[in-house]
């Protein structure tokens, strides 16, 4: 591996941190808007900065450095309680945010350079910033290299110095010890500490060349910005710290964090200037960085101001706290592809088994129930909690809120129900369509709700639950509702449904995701409501699952989305057609009957006094062969509407692992993937959301309320 | 500048070495090899900085890695007599206690 592309995978770990540190910063951020109760959060928010801008110092991001700096240090006064959390206070956090959230994407879209475009909007938002330091006691902090300018002193205290200078600086004629000695023109050394540990082995010494550091305590009435001043001409290419009292925890983590493994012994020097009381530093990082939160991957460890850190490699992070590991999602989907063909292949040998002798049936059993332990256990593996992408939502609720001017409180529950990572990958658009729909549409404003004697502020929950193999997400508004007879004469009138039809009150709402009806003019809030609703149901349908709506007019909507825990294996029902094996997924089989010798040559099935469509699978697939005498119709159901697969065989039950069809297939109509058999042959698998759609594409609106 | 001391006779492997001049960055190069011949074998050394006139960070570090490197080789070392120049930076630095053999450091 070249050392470009090691640097290559590092930048791309960087992103995907800094996105979840970005994505814990806005909600922490949004808790603190609600009035979430402080420390925490604000240690939450203010860790994520921090981490993200020792990170980008690693890289070399010098934007994103200097602009989180600025960010940590309000932060850093914020957990300080200097500054206090206020509405307007996160008004001015939230956009900075947004802000590293731009400047993160630009990196990952391998622009590592400072894009000009950015610097106005970063300007103005640090502008903002700037304002909350500038109070008392906030200029020439620390080591930023404000230059002390006439400020007046500063009363004695100790100050911290941490020296550490260029490789060249010898050579360039700059000599630490001549500044050290210098220093007592500006007050008492009255400590100084030289650090031999970073000498190189006597071989591999460049004589000439600077190592040793030292760490200087300095009693001094000289601000910190004249501290600092006489160090202008190193800092370039030195590590430079000057600290007091005043330096928040934040700069000696840094400092402590720069020096690596000799953190630690660093941190004692910090401790013995006297610039911190003691009691305060029970909260300090392990040496060599800070692991936020506590619970974070050993990859976010950082390594702040890292230009001179002895572990300045990020290959070389870690060590620190592996409660979690990050994988490669590709290597995780290479494996399950490999399991599935495992348990395919299990199910192979299971076949054979059944013609062996006891012994092997005995042992082949006991590799089936591991190759299922297996599987079970590589599935979980893709598993992630649905809660971080209902976080998203606080934002989303918060800023269309505001701006219709509704006040709207998101409830979560249910957030760390799990489900395929696939799956959450997927939902997101869909959940995104229903949570604007319910606040431009379904939350009335607080007037109207004041007037109808519900409380101002309006709520949105989104819930998760696990249900018998599913996961079930509900989006639920206490807004004014749906009212179904408005819906009905909307549908008649857009000829959706027959003038005398009289559908219940489902199959009403479930109009709403009817396309036609969602292309409706918005001429009101009701047919406001249906807009993107058949985009939204396209894309739960595509996942092999199913959307519902119930509401009170009045009191609400709730809108329930049901999907499979995974789409990569699914129990299905096998079929033949001729000599061609199909497999119907088994959740979407109601029941299984033969065609009656009288029904042979019709589109439809008398069952039970209903009226089914029948579809040919000989005829859609185009298999050849001649028609058996006797024939058998798969009943399937889908969003409530069932349909039949008239098929030669039934073959019973198998569970299956979906292959994606390659590019050729994807236009085949009513494929949803491959599978390969015990035998080694391959099957399709039947789309049953797509067949629906064709039967009602072809035979609406009759086909439509099949249950009457 | 600087002289590996004659071994003493008897045992050849107790050694002085000799730094004098200037110990700076302008020396530290040819100073260097002279350092790491006299700890070459050696059981015990003593370095004599009595005729140092000069003394920086490029020349402490030389006497830093000998200590370093004695110490790793089980080497005895004793430092002195050591020049007025050599005791001032190393109170500057917090080593006072270096040429003796002490501590590291000092407040």
């Amino acid at each position: 591996v070249s050392v470009e592309e090691e640097l290559r995978a590092a930048v791309a770990t960087f992103v995907v941190e800094a996105a979840e540190l970005l994505a814990e910063m806005e909600s922490g951020l949004l808790e603190l808007e609600r009035g979430a109760d402080g420390d925490e959060v604000v240690n939450a928010v203010f860790r994520a900065a921090h981490t993200i801008k020792g990170s980008a110092g690693l890289f070399g991001l010098d934007d994103i450095v200097a602009f989180t700096h600025v960010l940590e240090s309000v932060l850093d006064r914020v957990r300080a309680g200097e500054i206090a959390i206020s509405a307007e206070l996160v008004a001015s956090l939230l956009p900075c945010r947004d802000h590293l959230v731009v400047l993160c994407e630009r990196v990952a879209a391998g622009q590592t350079a400072p894009d000009p475009r950015d610097l106005p909007i970063g300007e103005e938002l640090l502008g903002r910033l700037r304002g909350y330091l500038a109070e008392p006691d906030g200029p020439g902090r620390a080591g930023d290299g404000t230059p002390g300018d006439g400020t007046p002193a500063a009363p004695v205290r100790p100050v911290h110095l941490s020296l550490r200078f260029g490789p060249d600086s010898l050579r360039n004629g700059m000599d630490p010890i001549s500044f050290i000695h210098y220093l007592s023109v500006l007050g008492e050394v009255s400590g100084v500490t030289t650090m031999d540990e970073l000498l190189p082995q006597a071989c591999s010494m460049d004589p000439e060349a600077c190592y040793l550091a030292f760490q200087v305590t300095l009693r001094t009435d000289a601000n910190l910005g004249t501290v600092a001043e006489v160090f202008d001409f190193v800092r370039d290419d030195g590590d430079i710290r000057v600290l007091d009292s005043a330096a928040g925890q934040h700069e000696i983590d840094d400092l402590v964090a720069s020096f690596g493994p000799l953190g630690s012994r660093v941190l004692e020097l910090v401790e013995r200037s006297g610039i911190v009381p003691v009691p305060g530093l029970s909260g300090l990082p392990v040496p060599g960085g800070t692991v936020p939160g506590g619970s974070g991957p050993a990859g976010s460890v950082t390594v702040p101001g890292a230009r001179q850190a002895p572990e300045g490699r990020p290959g070389e992070r870690g060590g620190h706290d592996i409660r979690t590991i990050r994988v490669d999602a590709a290597r995780l989907d290479r494996l399950i592809d490999t399991v599935g063909e495992l348990v395919i292949a299990g199910a192979g040998a299971a076949e054979c088994a059944q013609r062996g002798g006891e012994e092997l049936r005995a042992a082949i059993g006991e590799v089936t129930r591991l190759i299922e332990g297996v599987r079970d256990g590589a599935l979980r593996l893709r598993m992630v909690p649905i809660g971080t992408t209902f976080g998203r939502f606080q934002r989303v609720v918060h800023d269309v809120g505001a701006a219709l001017g509704k006040d709207v409180s998101l409830v979560i529950s249910g957030g760390d129900t799990e489900v395929d990572k696939a799956v959450v990958e997927h939902i997101g658009d869909p959940l995104m369509h229903l949570v604007r729909n319910a606040l431009d549409h379904g939350i009335e404003s607080p007037a109207e709700r004041v007037a109808a004697g519900k409380p101002a502020q309006g709520t949105l929950e989104l819930r998760a639950f696990h249900d018998s193999g599913s996961i079930v997400v509900v989006v639920t508004d206490d807004g004014r509702g749906i009212d179904p007879d408005r819906v009905l004469a909307t549908a008649r009138e857009r000829g959706l449904v027959e003038p005398d039809a009289t559908p219940s009150e489902s199959d009403v709402y479930a109009l709403l995701f009817e396309p036609g009806f969602s292309t409706a003019q918005q001429v009101s809030d009701l047919s406001g409501r249906g807009v993107g609703m058949d985009v939204v149901k396209r894309n739960v349908v595509a996942l092999r699952g199913g959307i519902e709506v119930s509401s009170t007019p009045g009191a609400g909507t709730s809108v329930r989305i049901r999907l499979p825990l995974t789409l990569a294996i699914i129990d299905g029902f096998m079929v033949g057609v001729g000599a061609t094996t199909f497999v119907v997924p088994l959740d979407q089989v109601i029941e299984c009957v033969a065609v009656p010798p009288d029904g042979r040559g019709r589109d439809y099935l008398d069952l039970r006094g209903e009226v089914l469509p029948l579809i040919r699978l000989r005829q859609l697939m185009a298999v050849p062969g001649v028609r058996p005498a006797r024939e058998n119709v798969v009943v399937v159901e889908h969003a409530g509407v069932r349909t039949g697969l008239v098929v030669d065989t039934l073959r019973g039950e198998f569970q299956t692992v979906i292959k994606p069809l390659g590019p050729l297939f994807a236009r085949v109509r009513g494929v949803g993937g491959s599978t390969i058999l015990g035998n080694g042959e391959v099957a399709l698998i039947i789309d049953v959301a797509a067949l629906v759609r064709h039967v009602m594409a072809g035979a609406a609106p009759a086909a439509l309320t099949p249950g009457g | 500048v600087s002289t590996p001391a004659d071994p003493g006779p008897g045992d050849p492997e107790r050694r002085i070495l000799e730094l004098a001049g200037e110990l700076t960055v302008q020396t530290a190069a040819e100073t260097l090899p002279d350092v790491l011949a006299a700890l070459d074998g050696s059981t015990a050394l003593r370095i004599d900085t009595a005729g140092v006139v000069e003394l920086d960070t490029a020349g402490l570090q030389l006497l830093l890695l000998a200590r370093r490197e004695a110490a790793a080789r089980g080497i005895e070392l004793s430092w002195g007599p050591t020049a007025p120049v050599v005791d001032e930076v190393l109170a500057i630095v917090g080593l006072t206690g270096v040429p003796a053999g002490a501590g590291r450091e000092t407040r």
